[in-house]
C-alpha cells in the first residue's frame, strides 16, 4: 500500500518536474521586466519621480514607488533618464505603400490600405528610431471618399504583429487634389480613366452631398439590403465611424463646417493648415485638429493667407483655444520629424506638458485609442521612449525605445 | 443449325486476338527496358543505381533485377544519369504575345492552352532542355488573365496533348496589372474590384450585364471547379493574395513569391504552395538565400521558368544553386520535377519515376544539377522525343 502510494507520488513528482521545467522556461521568456525610472512624463501632464514601471506581457503591469514582493525581476536601470510614452503619428506620409489611391472612382469607402502595406519598408525603421511607436495609415488624397485608415505598431516585421486597430476613420477629402487631372472628354480616349468628375471643387461638394443625402434617403432600408460602401456610410451617418476631413485652405474648413451642419457627422479636421482662421468654431463644435509640418513654409497659391506667423503658431492658438490637437507630417518632411516638429513648437510658445500630450495622449485620443495608448499608465500598452535629458531640448538624445515591452536601442 | 453462331463467335474471338497481338507489335516502339544508368526517381526510391527500368506501352514499370527473359528490346545507357521530365508550373512557351487580352482587366473566359503553337522554336527548345510538362497560364499584365492549360510537350503528336484543359484560373496582384490609365490602379483597388466583381457574380444570374464577356471562369472559381494561381512577389502583394484566399475560403497558388520566405510560418499553416520565379542575375529581388530558407522552412515550392522571360536552363540552374544554400541535392531536384506536379494536382501521372507514371524522362551525360553534364535524350510518353546529335 505503502509502496504504492511512493510509486504514485514518483510518478506524478516526475511530472510535476516536467511542468515546472516548461512553465519556468517559458516564463523566463516572458517575465516581467522592471524599469526603473528616473523621471516619468505620463503624457496626462503629471511627472513622477524615482518610481518603478513593471511591463508584463506588453503591457504595463503598475507604476509606482514599491516594487511588487517575492517576484524575481529583471531590472533596466534607466533612473537618470527621461521617460515618455511612445510618439503616436496621428497622420504619417510614409513611403510604404507602392500607390496610395485607386483613382479609378471618386467614391471609393471600402478601400483600405492595410494589405497593401509592406511591413519591412524601410519607413518603418526610421519610424521607431525617432521614437514614433504607432502610426496612422490612410489611402491618398486622390479620391473624395478615399477609404478608411489602419493603425499600425512601427516594429514587429509581419502585419499581424503590428495591427492595432482597422477602418478607424473614413477620409473624405476637400480641396483641389480629387480634382486635380480630371476632365472632361474632349480630344482624347472617351474610356480614359480622367473623365470623370469633379473637375474642380464646386464639384467635389456636389457629390459628396449627392453620395451623404442618397443614405438619408435611404434609412427606412435594412441593413443587410445595403453594400458594404453604404454600410460605412450610413455608420458615419450615425456617428459612429468619424469622417477625417483633409481640408486645407479656409473656404475647405468652411465646406467642412457647412456639411457637419447639413449631415451632423462628427469629424476630425486633417491637415488644418487655415485652422487658425476657425479657432472659435473649432473650439465649441469641440474639432480635433491634425496640424503640421509646422517649421515648414507652406507656400501653395490656392492659401490665400494674409500672416505666415500665424501657420507656426498654430498649435499654440490651438492650445490657448483648449481645441485637442495632434502633429502630422507630410510628403515634404520624413517620418522622423515628429520631435522636431514639437520642438519647433516649442520654441514658438507652446508649452512643454502640451507639446507632449499632442505627441502622446491627444493624437490617441483623436484616434480613438486612448484605453490602449498615449501615456504611462497601468494597463496600456509598453510603448516607452527613454531620453537622456529634456525631450524638448534639440541636444537630448533617445537611448531607449520600448514597443509592446519589447527593448530596442534606437542608437544600433 | 446451332452450330453457326458458336462458329461465328469463335471466328470473332480469334480475330480480336490477332488484333490484339499486332497492337503490341505496334505499340512495340514504347515497350523497353533501360540499364545501366544512375536513376533519379524523385520519388520514395530515391537514387538507383544498376536497376533496370522497364517500360511498358509510354508507363513506367517496375524497378526489376535482370533483363534476362524479357523479349524487349534494351536501351543500355552505362555511365548515363536519368532524372524525370522537368514539370513548369508557370510558362507562357510558344504563346507569349497571344496569353494577353488588353482590352478589358478581367478576361476569366480565355483558356491558354488553344493559343499553344507546339511546333515553335521555343517549344523545342524547352523540350531540348528536359521540360515535359507545362502549365501554360495567362500573362500577369491582367488582374484576371484567363484558365492556364497543362500540356505535355510532344512533339510527334499532330495535336496538343492536353493533361488539363482548364486547370487553373491566373489571378495577378502583380505590379504588372496595376496601371495608371485604367482601374485598379492600386493594390488594394485590385483586390477589391475583384471581390466585388465575385459579389456580383453570387448575386447576378445568367449574363453579365457589364461588359461582354459572360466570365466563366470566376463563376467556377466561386464553385471550386477552378483554383487561383495568383502572381505576387512582394510582402504586400503576398499579404493581399493570402488575405483574399483566407476571405473568399479557397485554395491557391502564389506564384513569384521573391519575398515569400519572410512569410513562411503562415503559408505553411495555411498550406499555400509557392511556385518561385528562377534565379536570374538580371532581377536582384530574387535571391537565392530566401528560396533557400522557404524550402527549408517547410513550404511546398517549386522553381517555374515563365519562359520565354527566362531560359529554360534557368530552371536546373536555379535548382543547382539552392544546393549551394544546404539544401540537399534531392531535395533540390524535387523542386523542378515532383514538387510542381504534386502542386499542380498532377503528380499520379508526372513528376517521378515510379511505377504506373507517364515514362517522361530526361538522359544525361552526368548529375543533374551539373550543368556541364549535357542532355543526351528527352522522352515523353516512352517515346524519345529528342536524341542528341539528330
Amino acid at each position: 500500500m505503502r509502496r504504492k502510494l511512493i510509486r504514485m507520488l514518483r510518478g506524478r513528482s516526475l511530472f510535476f518536474a516536467i511542468f515546472l521545467c516548461l512553465f519556468g522556461s517559458i516564463s523566463s521568456a516572458q517575465g516581467p521586466v522592471v524599469i526603473e525610472a528616473g523621471t516619468v512624463l505620463v503624457g496626462d501632464g503629471r511627472v513622477m519621480k524615482d518610481v518603478f514601471i513593471v511591463i508584463r506581457d506588453g503591457k504595463i503591469l503598475s507604476i509606482g514607488k514599491g516594487l511588487p514582493q517575492g517576484v524575481a525581476l529583471d531590472t533596466l536601470d534607466f533612473s537618470d533618464k527621461i521617460i515618455t510614452p511612445g510618439f503616436i503619428a496621428a497622420n504619417a506620409c510614409m513611403d510604404v505603400v507602392k500607390q496610395k489611391s485607386e483613382e479609378g472612382k471618386e467614391v471609393t469607402p471600402g478601400m483600405n490600405l492595410l494589405y497593401a502595406i509592406d511591413p519591412r519598408a524601410e519607413d518603418f525603421d526610421k519610424a521607431w528610431r525617432s521614437g514614433v511607436t504607432s502610426v496612422y495609415l490612410a489611402p491618398g488624397n486622390r479620391n473624395i471618399f478615399s477609404g478608411t485608415g489602419t493603425i499600425l505598431k512601427t516594429t514587429g516585421g509581419t502585419l499581424q504583429d503590428m495591427l492595432v486597430r482597422n477602418q478607424v476613420h473614413l477620409k473624405m477629402v476637400l480641396g483641389r487634389e480629387p480634382a486635380e487631372g480630371n476632365s472632361y472628354p474632349s480630344g482624347r480616349d472617351p474610356f480614359h480613366l480622367r473623365n470623370r468628375r469633379p473637375e474642380n471643387r464646386m464639384g467635389a461638394v456636389f457629390i459628396i452631398r449627392y453620395t451623404l443625402s442618397g443614405l438619408q434617403n435611404k434609412q427606412s432600408v435594412p441593413e443587410e439590403d445595403l453594400t458594404p460602401e453604404e454600410r460605412m456610410f450610413r455608420l458615419v451617418l450615425q456617428g459612429k465611424v468619424p469622417l477625417r476631413i483633409n481640408a486645407r485652405s479656409y473656404m475647405d474648413i468652411r465646406t467642412a463646417f457647412r456639411l457637419m451642419e447639413e449631415f451632423g457627422f462628427r469629424w476630425i479636421l486633417e491637415d488644418g493648415v487655415d485652422a487658425y482662421r476657425y479657432l472659435d468654431e473649432l473650439a465649441s463644435n469641440d474639432i480635433p485638429v491634425i496640424y503640421g509640418p509646422v517649421y515648414k513654409s507652406r507656400g501653395r497659391e490656392d492659401f490665400n493667407r494674409d500672416d505666415d506667423r500665424y501657420l507656426s503658431r498654430t498649435p499654440v492658438l490651438l492650445a490657448e483655444r483648449g481645441i485637442r490637437f495632434a502633429f502630422q507630417n507630410n510628403d515634404e518632411s520624413p517620418i522622423s520629424s515628429f520631435r522636431e516638429e514639437a520642438i519647433y513648437a516649442v520654441r514658438l510658445g507652446l508649452s512643454r506638458e502640451n507639446a507632449l500630450q499632442a505627441l502622446t495622449l491627444d493624437a490617441a485620443r483623436i484616434l480613438g485609442v486612448a484605453d490602449r495608448m498615449g501615456s504611462v499608465a497601468a494597463g496600456k500598452d509598453a510603448d516607452l521612449l527613454a531620453f537622456d535629458g529634456d525631450p524638448f531640448e534639440p541636444s537630448s538624445t533617445l537611448s531607449g525605445v520600448f514597443i509592446d515591452g519589447k527593448h530596442y536601442d534606437p542608437n544600433k | 443449325m446451332t452450330r453457326w453462331p458458336n462458329l461465328a463467335a469463335r471466328l470473332l474471338s480469334a480475330w480480336f486476338v490477332l488484333a490484339g497481338i499486332c497492337a503490341v507489335a505496334w505499340g512495340a516502339e514504347d515497350t523497353f527496358v533501360i540499364k545501366g544508368a544512375k536513376i533519379f526517381t524523385s520519388g520514395k526510391q530515391g537514387v538507383l543505381t544498376d536497376a533496370v527500368l522497364l517500360i511498358e506501352n509510354g508507363r513506367f514499370g517496375k524497378v526489376i533485377q535482370n533483363e534476362t527473359g524479357l523479349s524487349v528490346p534494351v536501351k543500355d545507357y552505362s555511365g548515363k544519369t536519368i532524372m524525370p521530365g522537368i514539370v513548369d508550373a508557370h510558362s507562357f512557351v510558344s504563346a507569349y504575345y497571344r496569353l494577353l487580352e488588353n482590352t478589358d482587366v478581367i478576361t476569366s473566359d480565355l483558356v491558354a492552352g488553344i493559343v499553344f503553337d507546339p511546333s515553335g522554336p521555343e517549344a523545342k527548345h524547352a523540350l531540348e532542355s528536359g521540360i515535359t510538362t507545362v502549365n501554360l497560364v495567362p500573362r500577369s499584365e491582367n488582374l484576371v488573365g484567363g484558365i492556364s492549360s497543362i500540356l505535355k510537350l510532344d512533339r510527334e503528336s499532330r495535336s496538343l496533348s492536353f493533361m488539363k484543359k482548364q486547370a487553373f484560373l491566373k489571378i495577378s496582384f502583380n505590379g504588372e496589372a496595376i496601371r495608371s490609365d485604367r482601374e485598379p490602379t492600386s493594390l488594394m483597388g485590385a483586390e477589391h474590384l475583384l471581390s466585388r466583381k465575385l459579389e456580383s457574380m453570387g448575386v447576378e444570374s445568367g449574363r453579365n450585364r457589364e461588359g461582354i464577356f459572360p466570365q466563366k471562369g470566376l463563376r467556377s472559381l466561386l464553385k471550386g471547379d477552378l483554383l487561383p494561381i495568383i502572381a505576387a512577389s512582394d510582402m504586400a502583394e503576398i499579404n493581399t493574395a493570402i488575405r483574399f484566399l483566407e476571405k473568399w475560403r479557397m485554395h491557391g497558388i502564389l506564384v513569384g513569391g521573391e519575398e515569400a520566405c519572410h512569410l513562411s510560418l503562415v503559408l505553411k499553416e495555411k498550406g499555400i504552395p509557392v511556385l518561385m520565379s528562377p534565379i536570374l542575375s538580371a532581377y536582384p529581388d530574387r535571391l537565392v538565400v530566401n528560396a533557400a530558407r522557404l524550402v527549408r522552412e517547410g513550404v511546398t515550392a517549386a522553381f517555374v521558368s515563365h519562359m520565354p522571360e527566362a531560359d529554360p536552363l534557368s530552371l536546373r540552374i536555379s535548382a543547382m544553386m539552392l544546393c549551394h544554400h544546404g539544401i540537399s541535392q534531392e531535395e533540390a531536384l524535387k523542386t523542378i520535377t515532383c514538387n510542381p506536379a504534386r502542386i499542380l494536382g498532377i503528380s499520379d501521372s508526372v513528376g517521378s519515376i515510379e511505377e504506373g507514371k507517364d515514362a517522361d524522362f530526361i538522359v544525361m551525360e552526368g548529375d543533374p544539377l551539373d550543368l556541364g553534364s549535357p542532355i543526351v535524350a528527352v522522352y515523353v510518353n516512352g517515346k524519345a522525343v529528342f536524341t542528341k546529335g539528330n
